[in-house]
């Protein structure tokens, strides 16, 4: 049943304006891929066109090997959930669940089955005969999730479906969506503009920008090891320092960097994560501190030096806090990375 | 903080002084003068005599029939034709923006104009006969005819737009996630439409059929120039006992009997629609 999904050449075009353009991806059966982008990047059209609302300009959609660009959108057998939920408001919740099972010509007993089956699933069985108007924002959510999973389809499209509720809510669905894709195998693919929510439920995640893929891997890969600026930046913060190496020495706007590893050729784009930089207070050191703000589990510094505008964080109730003004000394990590896909500064 | 008695009073003063002065009062005054304790033509003291006489007369019997029948028939008319017109317009197709415009044309036309306009293409030896006439084709008559063919063109002619304004508002909004989402599950395009479109759009329809029947109902200038020589509307009926047999007990027991009516309807169709809905959308609450 869960299917695997090859996608090639996806281009959408409305008027002038290229929504989506060569966007190529693959799927593995029961993985869950997370689309990230900021607002207008076409990860929702990309989602769409899967799910046959909007018709693609060019390219192929493929499910196990069968092409579905060109099917209706209720002969895809794919589950859709949306940011804004999408129930019926009529039906009550066990109507709304029955909904695509009826569709499929079941019988009532089989009906009555899966969607008992169903609701239990996201622990909604108490509300079957609630209308949906009656039930917060996050029961919505699970009765949409239930909804989609009933009718088992062959991928599952989930459009920002944590995005309005509130945080510590969003946390708990994050962690249960999780745990039920996994327990279910379903093949899923998760459209979201959250960071840490791709992290936390992807197997991979693809980064995309203005319609295009601009960066695909783990959510630790893309983290620790980014190629491109724009990942280094969206996932989380980053310090970018401009280098060159020279004589296999790492050359810094401010001097050396003593025991970095050679690493690239010429001039390079050297990618910090703030808690991957150290800082110790020292009269001769090339920086200062101009900022300090407690963060509660994290003390985070900004330090002039050289031009730039680099940020430290340490954590733990010993973290050291440098007021205002005091001349640092960077520590490095060993494992220094730079953005290998960046052209030089 | 709580509201007293007299402030809550003075609150709702406004509307329901408003409904009671311009609504209320107007309709106690038909009624009593409909039961001869009139302030408008003789007062006799209380008589049913006006109603038993609306009643027993055939002619006021048909006109009662008839007044039904010109507010049913244009109504279903309209609606027959106001749905599907505001299911393909929300849509977008080339041409729409001049059609969105055309369309309406009928809302600001009066219903008298609607009448000539009927009148002058369609009575015999009209327009339509005349065009119609050199292929061989000759025209129902349509005006001043048994079934009324004029008068319900006519008034539905006048209230399509009104409708498809209506009932597209409110298909307009409906979520287009909604119809996504059923897609998804395996609904086609028409179960999408009657199962969860139409129960959605089911309020904004019935407010204009209600309207619409409200409206056609006491629909006075285009049944006297349209409609056939008898039997004639109930409203027609009223201006001849008013103005010129000076009989207000007679007039006024007719426009309660028809207020009447009109409440009956709509009490039907309420109960009609919430069935519907029931049958078609589930539950109700």
């Amino acid at each position: 049943m869960v299917a695997n999904v090859q996608i090639i050449g996806l281009r959408k075009t409305f008027g002038p304006t290229v929504a989506v353009d060569d966007f190529s991806l693959t799927v593995a059966e029961g993985e869950f891929v997370a689309l990230l982008g900021p607002s207008g990047c076409g990860k929702t059209t990309v989602m769409r066109m899967i799910a046959g609302i909007t018709d693609p300009d060019q390219g192929q959609i493929t499910l196990s090997g069968q092409r579905i660009d060109a099917l209706m959108p209720e002969r895809r057998h794919v589950g859709l959930v949306f940011q804004s939920y999408a129930l019926f408001p009529h039906m009550s919740v066990a109507r709304n669940v029955a909904f695509g099972l009826k569709m499929r010509r079941q019988t009532a007993g089989q009906i009555a089955v899966k969607v008992a089956e169903t609701l239990a699933l996201v622990d909604m069985s108490s509300y079957a005969d609630r209308l949906p108007r009656e039930l917060s924002g996050g029961q919505q959510q699970r009765v949409a999730l239930a909804r989609a999973i009933a009718i088992e389809p062959r991928l599952l499209l989930l459009d920002e479906p944590l995005s309005n509720l509130d945080a510590k809510l969003r946390e708990q669905l994050r962690d249960d969506l999780k745990a039920l894709q996994r327990r279910l195998g379903i093949t899923t693919i998760h459209v979201t503009h959250d960071q840490s929510e791709a992290m936390a439920l992807a197997d991979r995640v693809v980064v995309m920008n203005a319609g295009a893929i601009v960066e695909v891997g783990t959510p630790r890969d893309l983290y620790q090891t980014p190629k491109t600026r724009f990942t280094a930046q969206f996932l989380g913060h980053t310090n970018i320092i401009p280098a060159r190496v020279q004589f296999g020495r790492m050359i810094t706007p401010w001097g050396e960097l003593l025991g970095a590893a050679p690493l690239g050729a010429g001039a390079v784009q050297l990618s910090v994560r703030p808690e991957d930089l150290g800082l110790a207070a020292c009269d001769q050191g090339a920086g200062h501190v101009t900022e300090v703000t407690f963060l509660g589990a994290e003390v985070e510094h900004r330090i002039a030096i050289a031009g730039l505008m680099l940020r430290s964080r340490s954590s733990g109730r010993d973290a050291p806090v440098h007021p205002v003004g005091t001349k640092v000394v960077l520590s490095f990590p060993a494992d220094l990375h730079h953005l290998s896909q960046e052209p030089a500064l | 903080m709580t509201i007293t008695r007299t402030t809550l009073w003075l609150l709702l003063l406004p509307g329901v002084g408003y409904l009671v002065l311009f609504f209320g009062l107007p309709l106690v005054l038909a009624l009593l003068t409909s039961l001869g304790m009139g302030t408008i033509g003789t007062n006799e003291g209380f008589t049913l005599r006006h109603y038993a006489d609306l009643f027993s007369d055939s002619v006021y019997r048909d006109g009662i029939r008839y007044s039904l029948y010109i507010s049913v028939a244009p109504t279903l008319a309209s609606l027959a034709v106001a749905l599907p017109l505001a299911v393909v317009l929300q849509a977008t197709f080339p041409g729409k923006k001049l059609f969105l415009t055309l369309y309406k044309v009928p809302l600001v036309v009066p219903g008298i104009v609607a009448a000539f306009i009927v009148m002058i293409l369609f009575d015999r030896g009209g327009e339509m006969s005349r065009i119609l006439k050199p292929v061989g084709l000759s025209l129902p008559k349509l005006v001043r005819d048994d079934w009324s063919l004029g008068v319900i063109i006519a008034l539905a002619w006048k209230s399509i737009p009104f409708m498809t304004l209506i009932i597209g508002g409110a298909l307009a909004s409906i979520p287009a996630d909604l119809a996504a989402a059923a897609r998804s599950l395996g609904a086609n395009r028409r179960v999408v439409f009657w199962q969860i479109e139409l129960p959605m759009a089911l309020p904004g329809i019935t407010a204009a059929v209600l309207l619409v029947f409200v409206g056609s109902t006491g629909a006075f200038a285009v049944p006297s120039l349209l409609g056939p020589i008898y039997p004639k509307p109930l409203s027609v009926w009223m201006y001849e006992a008013a103005y010129q047999q000076n009989d207000w007990g007679l007039a006024t027991a007719m426009g309660i009997v028809m207020s009447a009516i009109a409440c009956a309807v709509l009490l039907i169709y309420y109960r009609l629609t919430h069935g519907l809905n029931r049958a078609i959308g589930g539950e109700t609450r």
